[in-house]
């Protein structure tokens, strides 16, 4: 069986995209990079928002990319069966798009933070946790100034949309949310690096654990896979 | 042409670790009669339209549309005769 076709969608002022490339690499998908300004090819089973700076953060990070083309379709590309993952600034474009509830603002206390921060499962699921049963946890690092969650209705109106959580909140998030998913399940915005935490040299590769979830999942489902 | 200046600030309720931040600076220069209310943004934009109210209206939809996050912002906006 081929391995999945991965876009890595690189915009202006992302810095996350190598990082993304070689964490769904190792974990057997057929991962490139895309830019912004074209719509995602078909075919594609996965498509990969990354970390950085997107159009500079001006005005409010992740506004401007959010009206991207390669954004602009991944509403239906997720009805046709595909996964989306947002990581950091990936995240916020998701929520600034539409695509997530909510909303991520600066982080309280403000400040820029990156460490290492553990995070654990809920029972919320989606076809990212096939290798993280509930109550697991993963060491993943953080690098970001405008990570707290927030949304109008409280942590109640998300909680069942919650599948991570910090162990030790490093943002002000409500609901300790580290990780938010659509209502499918396919879509998953996360603030933490899993693909930072890809190698035991660099500290953890816990973070591996979502990609191969995610590369299972779409293997048992090829089925739903847009062609 | 009208100029719209569009100032964009934290929603009332809504943590601003940004003025927090500000306060402490400002608190620390010896200014205790300072509060720091929030930390927003401004927008400056000319619009091509026939009067006040078009301009206010094609602002607002700017605001609706992309400038300003409900959940988190709040805006006011100013508009004058540009010439």
């Amino acid at each position: 069986m081929s391995n999945p076709p991965a876009a890595v969608v690189v915009f202006p002022g992302s810095n996350g995209d190598r990082d993304l490339l070689e964490a769904l690499t190792a974990t057997q998908f057929d991962a490139f990079l895309h830019p912004s300004g074209e719509p995602v090819p078909t075919g594609v089973a996965l498509v990969a928002l990354p970390g950085g700076f997107s159009f500079g953060d001006y005005w409010r990070a992740g506004m401007l990319a959010s009206h991207e083309p390669a954004v602009a379709g991944l509403g239906k590309f997720v009805d046709a069966g595909g996964l989306v993952i947002g990581i950091c600034n990936g995240f916020q474009i998701l929520v600034e798009a539409g695509l997530l509830p909510g909303a991520l603002s600066y982080n309280d206390p403000a400040g820029f933070r990156h460490r290492w921060v553990t995070v654990r499962r809920t029972r919320v699921d989606g076809p990212w946790f096939g290798q993280l049963p509930p109550g697991a946890t993963m060491r993943l690092p953080i690098a970001h100034g405008e990570g707290a969650y927030y949304h109008p209705g409280g942590a109640e109106a998300v909680s069942a949309r919650v599948p991570l959580v910090y162990n030790d909140n490093p943002n002000g998030s409500i609901g300790d949310v580290a990780a938010l998913v659509d209502d499918t399940g396919r879509i998953l915005g996360v603030m933490p690096h899993p693909e930072r935490a890809s190698h035991v040299a660099l500290g953890s590769d816990a973070g591996l654990a979502l990609f191969t979830g995610a590369r299972e999942w779409i293997e048992s489902t090829r089925s739903a896979v847009p062609a | 042409m009208f100029r719209v200046d569009l100032a964009v600030r934290p929603r009332p309720g809504v943590k601003d670790p940004q003025a927090e931040a500000v306060q402490e600076s400002l608190t620390r220069l010896g200014h205790h009669r300072v509060v720091v209310d929030a930390v927003g943004r401004l927008l400056s934009l000319t619009i091509d339209c026939e009067s006040a109210d078009d301009a206010q209206r094609v602002a607002s939809t700017l605001c609706d549309e992309l400038l300003v996050n409900p959940s988190l912002e709040t805006y006011t906006m100013t508009v004058s005769s540009n010439g």
